[in-house]
């Protein structure tokens, strides 16, 4: 009995993948693109941009497959990835004029319109725009680790994994991220 | 938001502890003290109320994820045709957006990834795959670099402001 190729375990897709099997790692780009498109879109709170990031990631994970040893999951290793192209996507916007965020939120763009009331919606608005300018303001490394533990949820050891760092250094990284936004969202309040 | 201050001991367990990372003996010594401390369960409190509403959410329609696995489904295909020291070799002429030093330093560590590598393998027919990944892998170490890059980037900041500032004076 085999059993169908989108039931397999990311190990054994990745071996099919290795071996010239495409189709293989189209199925974990189907299991992964809502996860790496959230991440991206933390990254770049942008639709297209988060898009384009998190399929580029996917295709360098394609063309250096065969480099993957398989020493840690799938799932961290392109997380890595990942999160490294996010961090470059960063340091070319790092001079992101938050101005034209504004643009976007005042003509509903680039964030969620779940549906409730139209003040609701311009609160969420505000308070997004809040954030995203305090969030912009913090240290590369301290948002990267505050992004994938706060609105990703990976354990601080994945994340320590994915960061190359130590468990201690990704709570402090943590900590600062935390007690940083806290304050100068109550400077903006 | 009112500010309240935890007690400087207990506020990094304190970040843990919302996030349910603070476990065992750490996790105990919390909860004791926050029985008897009226300023670091306010500060827990706090974070529960706006750490989830940092959350940007997007959720694109579904015509948006066709046309993302569609579009993946092309570029995965034209990637199978290119071999990878093709992509390597065009990833480094890309512009690269970090300061000078920086990249400077991660392209001589390549050079020398690539320049090491050159005499161990020169039989091994897999020997241009694993050298395109090893630039790969060492651009991978980007995020090792991040202190660095923090450093020189609080650096031309703090110079930025002292210019500011000698400029006001
Ligand atoms: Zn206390």
């Amino acid at each position: 009995m085999s059993s169908r190729p989108d039931e397999l375990g990311d190990d054994a897709l990745v071996v099919a993948a290795q071996q010239g099997e495409r189709q293989a790692f189209e199925i974990l780009v189907e299991r992964y693109k809502e996860k790496a498109y959230r991440i991206a879109y933390d990254f770049t709170r942008d639709r297209e941009e988060a898009k384009d990031l998190s399929q580029e990631a996917f295709l360098q994970a394609f063309s250096h497959l065969k480099g993957f040893d398989r020493r840690s999951s799938f799932y961290t290793w392109f997380y890595r990835i990942l999160v490294n192209l996010c961090l470059d996507y960063r340091r070319r916007k790092a001079k992101v004029s938050w101005e034209s965020l504004e643009e976007r939120v005042e003509k509903g763009e680039g964030f969620a319109n779940p549906g409730p009331s139209p003040v609701e919606e311009t609160m969420r608005g505000e308070i997004s725009e809040r954030i995203g300018a305090a969030l912009a303001t913090l240290p590369p490394k301290q948002r990267a680790v505050f992004l994938l533990k706060n609105h990703q949820g990976l354990s601080i050891s994945e994340i320590a994994g994915v960061m190359k760092s130590a468990e201690g250094t990704i709570k402090v990284h943590l900590h600062r991220a935390v007690i940083a936004l806290k304050q100068r969202l109550a400077e903006l309040a | 938001m009112s500010q309240s201050n935890a007690c400087k001991d207990f506020e990094q367990d304190l970040v843990l502890y919302h996030y349910g990372d603070c476990v065992g003996a750490d996790k105990q010594r919390v909860e004791s003290h926050i029985e008897g401390c009226d300023g670091c369960r306010q500060f827990l409190q706090e974070l529960k109320a706006f750490l989830p509403a940092t959350l940007a959410v997007d959720e694109p329609p579904a015509s948006f994820w066709q046309d993302y696995s569609r579009e993946m489904r092309v570029k995965l295909a034209a990637a199978d045709e290119k071999p990878g020291w093709i992509r390597s070799l065009a990833a480094l002429f890309r512009p690269w957006p970090v300061p000078a030093l920086a990249a400077g330093a991660i392209i001589a560590i390549s050079l020398t990834m690539t320049i090491n590598k050159a005499p161990q393998a020169p039989s091994d027919p897999s020997y241009t795959d694993m050298a395109s990944n090893a630039d790969f892998f060492k651009s991978m170490d980007l995020l090792d670099s991040m202190d660095l890059l923090e450093s020189v980037e609080t650096q031309m900041q703090d110079t930025e402001k002292s210019d500011a500032t000698a400029q006001n004076l």
